[in-house]
């Protein structure tokens, strides 16, 4: 059990160093891919095309197969560039300011999915193409967000200086991600005393729920990829001049 | 003693700001102009209708109030960056967060405060009801000086690049107060109470003074990576 | 005798580029020296390094009354900076630029009119410094050494864009404080023919 725990103590120590994350990413790249692509298109195909229909909402909702899956993964990894704003601005990881910045694009994308996915559900349902309800609000609020990391990230020239002012925003944003929330809902009944909810999940039967976890895992795994991909373009675009790349990819020495 | 030297540096950099910022009129005449030209852009764009107006005067002096107290950052740090005092202050072995503490007072006193008496003067051009104007006061005031705190946030870590750049930053953080000071005035409007977003706004205050002030020092220093 | 300020082995890299490597000196009280070098020889990173401002540094900087070893950012450091760009507020009158200055703040009014007096600006007292010229300003900088008596003053450029007199009247302060035990350490680009050790950055490289 101890050789255990050592082994994986060991294995995130050997991560944070860029050459060895970089070895290992390309060798497990591949395999990472064709279990996202499959899972990914698994669940997709399962809940578009066999899921039954909903008795209320008709075929319409089957695009919560990809607007749901989305959603969760917009807000996962916002929180999950906090933890890693956290660890590089406390442990100056420069792995985690990596990963941070990696990371945002593919939040910002997956926040854009959902909101425009949540647009085409509602316009067949309610008959509109966006209406401010408390939760379409808050993604668009943390598109805003994602937004105003990567901007800040491309003003700097300096990469390190970058990371850690990036890391700062991230861990602000976190803090006040839950009072947005809060005072959104507050908005929206101060406002509108009858809530509604834009896109309210149809009550799942187990026939829905088992194609819409399979697509949250496929959507988690496809991000896993895209992100350990982004990752080594993005070890390599920075340590280009240093030996260990030289020597893998110019057999060169420095 | 440690301490009285501590107090006289945080005064000498107020004085020192506030003198500089007086003697430039356009430091603390520029918000105030913004302000009101934004709130005439309003009716100029929706047409005069007063019963159109009346509706949407809290929701206009707040975006006003907002957009005015973000954009006049941009001198905050940069111009003392530029022309090495900024390296004094760090040399001189007192706690940093005086000093994002002090900017940021100084930030309030010549773009937050003339604010607060224009929104008065605004509040009878928007035909705002009567009787919310003590609301209203309260609200911009706990507003506009958690905007300070986002704006030198905002301009410690774009230091030197575009004011715009620092707005974008820190605009999504505003939301919150945004959402929260309209509400007070949406409820003061309907003589609801409105205490408890009062509270939660100057919690979200208190908070906010050493939580934003430190990360910003932590912002400064990236300077001196 | 005890050293104010002294530099061991002190390397400096910026931007994977060697800038001086090799560096040794002492300061002892009352002494001064001389740091001379081409635009680029790092005489500005230099005096970074020592106010700890630069990080990014190998060898020993210690600042007496410190212990040996802790990194220069954490050691207490009694000095006067003035850097390149001289701290000089345009909107602020000489009086002004004076008294508020981490020296003159709690300076009397009579010591912030003596010092205007010594460096010739006495009736430009209530000027706005944009007025002056760059001469001028150099000198209300060279006023504000006079506020309060330091161990070490370390002023990068002291005689750069100042004519024969100012030139003088700088040379004039410093023998004046190093009497009363002060010592400076000044950077510039050619010899000042000052009478002091001469350290040059270039043969460092």
């Amino acid at each position: 059990m101890n050789k255990f725990w050592f082994l994986i103590k060991n294995w995130f120590i050997a991560m944070g160093s860029t050459p060895s994350f970089y070895k290992w990413a390309t060798t497990f790249l591949p395999w990472l891919g064709i279990l996202a692509f499959l899972t990914f298109s698994l669940g997709l195909v399962w809940g578009i095309g066999f899921a039954p229909s909903d008795y209320k909402q008709g075929d319409v909702y089957r695009i919560l197969f990809i607007h749901v899956p989305s959603a969760i993964l917009g807000q996962s990894i916002y929180l999950m560039m906090a933890v890693f704003g956290f660890i590089s601005l406390v442990w100056r990881a420069k792995i985690a300011g990596m990963l941070l910045i990696s990371a945002a694009p593919l939040g910002a994308g997956f926040t854009l999915v959902a909101l425009v996915t949540g647009s085409i559900w509602g316009k067949p349902t309610w008959g509109t193409w966006w209406v401010w309800d408390a939760r379409l609000t808050s993604t668009l609020i943390l598109f805003f967000l994602y937004a105003a990391i990567i901007a800040l990230h491309s003003s700097l020239d300096n990469k390190t200086k970058a990371d850690r002012a990036v890391s700062i925003l991230s861990v602000l944003g976190i803090a006040i991600v839950p009072i947005i929330k809060k005072s959104v809902d507050w908005w929206q009944t101060l406002h509108q005393p009858s809530t509604f909810s834009l896109t309210s999940s149809p009550s799942m039967t187990a026939d829905m729920y088992q194609p819409l976890l399979m697509c949250v895992v496929g959507f988690y795994l496809v991000f896993i990829f895209m992100l350990t991909n982004s990752l080594r373009a993005e070890i390599i675009s920075r340590e280009k001049g240093r030996n260990w790349a030289q020597k893998q990819f110019f057999r060169r020495e420095k | 003693m440690k301490g009285h030297n501590t107090f006289n540096w945080f005064k000498l950099i107020l004085t020192r700001d506030l003198t500089i910022a007086f003697r430039r009129s356009s430091s603390y005449l520029t918000p105030l102009i913004f302000f009101l030209i934004v709130i005439t852009f309003f009716p100029l764009a929706l047409g005069p209708q007063e019963s159109l107006i009346s509706s949407l005067a809290p929701g206009v002096i707040w975006i006003s109030a907002l957009l005015s107290s973000l954009l006049a950052v941009e001198g905050i740090f940069s111009e003392d960056d530029r022309d090495g005092t900024l390296d004094q202050y760090f040399l001189s072995n007192e706690p940093p967060f005086l000093l994002v503490f002090s900017k940021v007072l100084c930030h309030w006193l010549i773009c937050g405060a003339p604010i607060l008496l224009a929104s008065i003067l605004g509040s009878f051009m928007l035909f705002l009801p009567n009787g919310v104007l003590v609301p209203l006061l309260m609200s911009l005031f706990l507003g506009t000086f958690f905007m300070s705190l986002l704006g030198a946030l905002g301009a410690a870590l774009s230091l030197g690049k575009s004011a715009i750049l620092s707005t974008i930053i820190v605009l999504p953080f505003s939301i919150p107060t945004l959402l929260m000071g309209t509400s007070i005035m949406t409820l003061a409007i309907n003589e609801q109470d409105y205490s408890g977003y009062l509270q939660i706004m100057g919690a979200m205050l208190a908070v906010g003074v050493p939580g934003l002030c430190i990360l910003t020092v932590e912002a400064i220093l990236l300077r001196y990576e | 005798m005890s050293y104010i300020l002294k530099a061991k082995d002190l390397n400096c890299y910026r931007s994977g580029n060697t800038i001086f490597q090799g560096l040794n000196f002492e300061i002892d009280s009352g002494s001064n020296i001389e740091v001379i070098g081409s635009n680029g020889s790092g005489k500005t990173s230099f005096l970074r390094i020592l106010l700890g401002f630069i990080p990014d540094y190998e060898g020993l900087v210690h600042w007496s009354g410190n212990e040996e070893n802790i990194d220069v950012r954490y050691q207490e450091k009694s000095c006067f900076y003035q850097g390149h760009q001289t701290g000089i507020k345009p909107l602020l009158s000489v009086y002004e630029n004076l008294k508020f200055s981490s020296s003159g703040f709690s300076s009397s009014r009579a010591l912030i009119h003596d010092s205007a007096i010594r460096v010739g600006l006495e009736n430009h007292l209530n000027t706005p410094a944009s007025e002056l010229s760059a001469g001028q300003k150099k000198r209300i900088a060279i006023a504000r050494w006079l506020l309060k008596d330091f161990d070490l003053y370390l002023v990068d450029e002291p005689f750069t864009a100042l004519d024969d007199e100012g030139c003088d009247l700088i040379k004039a302060v410093m023998s004046e404080l190093n009497k009363k035990g002060s010592s400076f350490l000044i950077t510039g680009h050619r010899n000042s023919l000052l009478d002091t050790e001469k350290l040059i950055l270039d043969d460092l490289k």
